[in-house]
């Protein structure tokens, strides 16, 4: 198959997506994704205060390796954006709707990016928490399916953050893997 | 007497709004957005639970009915008894403002809800931290500041609107400090 056809599949299933989606749904799935950053950063701040109150070194360190996959999420998705530079999907098909802010290059989404290194921590790091983890999974999949529905990112875009954000995850979490010990609370 | 003040306020007023240039509208119309001081709150909550640990949900609950209680006194009961129009809602003196991203406030301007929870908001910190966190009121009194001075900078308020609210919620936020402050022992039996 050649890379015409894929983009053309591409831009077809923005198109679709964006011009079949349920209207009344709109500003639920614009609050969602104009939220995203800021919840991402929140549940890493609510990580922060439990592991302050509490006064547990193990969940100090969980707070500090989720705000480091955090940022470094942000800084590999801005490198990305600006040396591969790929053109909005609303740029060159009037068919799709613009419906939310997007003003930087498309590849790859970064709030899908973000949404996707704070879930993969998360499960990574709070295993045992299942309520937890559904909802934020829950949410990551809104936040993706969001930026394709309003028309601001390709699938493929998304999809390539999805992959990103878990790597940039998977690669912090082997930094802080060691820094865990058995009865590191128990003083 | 009264003409006197409403003359010196229309003054101040026009003297603030005269002088802004298109970095100062934006950092104008940045403080006075609610939700770009998440950050602020966010690191101003870690630093209070960092600081008081166990007992840091007292100083924090208490933040949720001072805020309630600022802003339904501005917004709920003075606003729509005092009526007094916003001068961006003034006529004859509406068109002689400069606007930021045609932003007009609704109808009634006296007193600002801004003003009124940011200074409750830093004067039940400041007393309530005293002890703690000594340099937190130079920033929290700053920030204040700036909040009640963008109300004016974006021709939304007389600096009357946004003055009277500053004396109400520091006797609002010091209420609340002294409640804190009275049942802190009840609560944790072994002191702070």
């Amino acid at each position: 198959m050649d890379l015409q056809k894929l983009i053309g599949y591409d831009r077809h299933m923005v198109e679709w997506t964006n011009q079949h989606r349920i209207k009344s749904l709109d500003i639920y799935f614009i609050a969602i994704t104009d939220t995203a950053y800021v919840t991402a950063i929140l549940i890493t701040v609510a990580v922060w205060c439990v592991a302050l109150y509490r006064t547990k070194r193990t969940l100090k360190i969980k707070a500090g390796q989720m705000s480091m996959a955090l940022i470094s999420n942000t800084i590999v998705v801005t490198l990305l954006k600006y040396l591969i530079n790929r053109q909005r999907p609303f740029v060159n098909d009037p068919h799709i709707i613009k419906l939310t802010s997007g003003g930087s290059p498309s590849f790859p989404s970064g709030h899908t990016a973000d949404a996707f290194v704070i879930a993969m921590s998360f499960s990574y790091l709070f295993h045992e928490k299942i309520g937890l983890n559904i909802l934020i999974w829950l949410w990551v999949f809104t936040v993706a399916y969001s930026r394709v529905v309003l028309g601001v990112h390709y699938v493929s875009d998304v999809f390539a953050s999805a992959i990103i954000g878990s790597i940039v995850a998977i690669i912090v979490n082997i930094f802080f893997r060691n820094k865990y010990h058995n009865n590191m609370d128990a003083l | 007497m009264m003409q006197c003040l409403k003359d010196w306020d229309i003054k101040f007023l026009l003297e603030i709004n005269k002088h802004h240039t298109s970095l100062l509208d934006s950092v104008m119309w940045f403080a006075s957005e609610t939700f770009s001081w998440i950050p602020f709150y966010a690191l101003l909550l870690m630093l209070i639970i960092y600081k008081y640990k166990k007992q840091s949900w007292w100083v924090i609950i208490l933040i949720i009915p001072l805020i309630f209680l600022s802003d339904q006194i501005a917004s709920g009961i003075l606003k729509p008894i005092v009526h007094r129009l916003r001068p961006s809602h003034q006529p004859g003196l509406r068109d002689l403002l400069h606007y930021v991203n045609n932003y007009h406030g609704g109808t009634y301007g006296f007193v600002s809800s801004h003003a009124c929870n940011v200074f409750a908001f830093a004067t039940y910190l400041t007393i309530v931290t005293e002890q703690k966190i000594k340099w937190l009121p130079y920033l929290l009194f700053l920030w204040a500041m700036l909040v009640a001075y963008s109300r004016i900078y974006l021709g939304v308020h007389y600096p009357s609107d946004v003055a009277v609210p500053a004396v109400l919620g520091i006797g609002l936020g010091s209420l609340f400090g002294w409640i804190f402050h009275r049942f802190k022992q009840k609560i944790f039996t072994n002191n702070l």
